[in-house]
């Protein structure tokens, strides 16, 4: 008698909502494109905090450089000293220095004395 | 491929793109930051050019109608001029002092004597600002301005000084390079005479090499000393002087390039000569 007081017929049984599985795929993707769109937020806010300042108005002019040609060289076979490595460790840095004498600014306007009005004064001319 | 993977690829692609982007960003946002002292006196110069325009017009408008309000409009953007003057000074020793911290051929003493002299020279323009905002008047503010008029030469020609300083250590740097080179050159003629080869010729060149360095050396010497004499004494032999310690160092410099483009030669002949 119980069962029959307590029979639910089976259209009316609850329903169980069926839960979807977010496969690892997708997070994966999420997280990739949170990250990209950080970063890419973060450069646009730096890029546009960097050419809004003020541009350096001042003109370095440097000095024309000097470029000595080497004289002409007939090389016909090299010396048993053309390998060395302590002659070819100094002719690098010979090379090396002979680049930063040629780029040496010894005029340095930058540097030259503000032009300034130090005469203030309140009378006619 | 599948379209997971295709996506996943792109994906992947796309994150080292923008962070590629964002490392190239910060780069160029840090070499910005680098010629920080250098924008800070152009942008204060900027400043001072608009305050003096200012300024010259207020003053005019007072000579003209003596006003009480044209007055304190004259007051005020003198004020200003001041205290921007004082800036650009301030900003201007910034400079050299980075300067002469970044010129390698300056020894660590005569840095920290110039340093000393830039910070006790910046504190005392910091001091002179403080005190132009509480003026009233303008003979006061005149008078205020004359307290950098009387030292106007002075810092003019110590500034003189800071850049005859970081002129010679630049050509000093190298010739101390030179020296080095020269050294190693002869040791390398010494091991190819004793391997029994005729180094003659070579030893003529080291010679010739020699020389330029030790002019280029007493060059330098003559230009510190010339740049280190500079007095207010007398303005323009003072810019005479300066004129041709600038000229010696340049000469120095010519030297010290051609003792290095013979250098060159001689580790040539070296290599391709009969030894």
């Amino acid at each position: 008698m119980e069962e029959i007081e307590n029979y639910i017929p089976e259209e009316e049984y609850p329903v169980k909502k069926e839960v979807k599985k977010i496969d690892s795929f997708t997070v994966i993707v999420v997280i990739l494109l949170s990250i990209i769109l950080f970063i890419l937020i973060f450069s646009l806010i730096s890029y546009f905090t960097s050419i809004n300042r003020p541009k350096e108005k001042n003109e370095n002019i440097k000095p024309t450089i000097t470029i000595i040609k080497p004289s002409p060289t007939l090389v016909i076979k090299p010396s048993s000293w053309a390998t060395d490595s302590a002659i070819l460790k100094l002719e690098e840095k010979i090379n090396s220095q002979g680049e930063s004498l040629n780029s040496i600014d010894l005029n340095e306007t930058v540097l030259t004395f503000p032009s300034l009005d130090f005469n203030i004064n309140f009378e006619k001319k | 491929m599948k379209f997971k993977n295709r996506i996943f690829l792109i994906l992947i692609s796309s994150f080292f793109l923008s962070l590629l982007i964002f490392i190239f960003q910060s780069n160029a946002i840090l070499s910005a930051d680098n010629n920080n002292s250098l924008q800070k006196y152009n942008d204060n110069f900027d400043e001072y050019r608009k305050a003096y325009q200012e300024y010259i017009q207020s003053k005019n408008t007072y000579l003209t109608y003596k006003t009480l309000i044209s007055q304190n409009e004259a007051l005020d953007k003198t004020k200003k001029l001041l205290e921007i003057r004082d800036d650009v000074l301030i900003s201007y020793y910034n400079l050299l002092k980075e300067k002469i911290n970044q010129t390698e051929g300056i020894t660590p003493f005569e840095q920290t004597l110039k340093g000393n002299t830039i910070d006790t020279r910046i504190k005392f323009l910091e001091d002179h600002k403080m005190t132009i905002s509480p003026i009233a008047s303008l003979d006061d503010i005149v008078n205020k301005s004359k307290e950098i008029d009387k030292i106007s030469q002075e810092i003019n020609i110590e500034a003189d000084k800071t850049i005859g300083a970081i002129l010679v250590g630049k050509v000093r740097n190298n010739s101390d390079f030179l020296y080095k080179d020269l050294l190693e050159i002869k040791q390398i003629i010494s091991d190819i005479k004793s391997s029994g080869k005729d180094v003659t010729k070579l030893e003529r060149w080291t010679l010739d090499i020699n020389t330029k360095y030790q002019l280029a050396v007493s060059k330098l010497d003559e230009a510190k000393s010339l740049f280190e004499s500079l007095s207010q004494n007398e303005i323009y032999k003072e810019k005479q002087d300066f004129a041709k310690a600038k000229k010696l160092t340049t000469e120095a410099h010519q030297y010290i390039k051609e003792a290095n483009f013979n250098a060159k030669e001689i580790i040539n002949e070296i290599k391709y000569g009969p030894y």
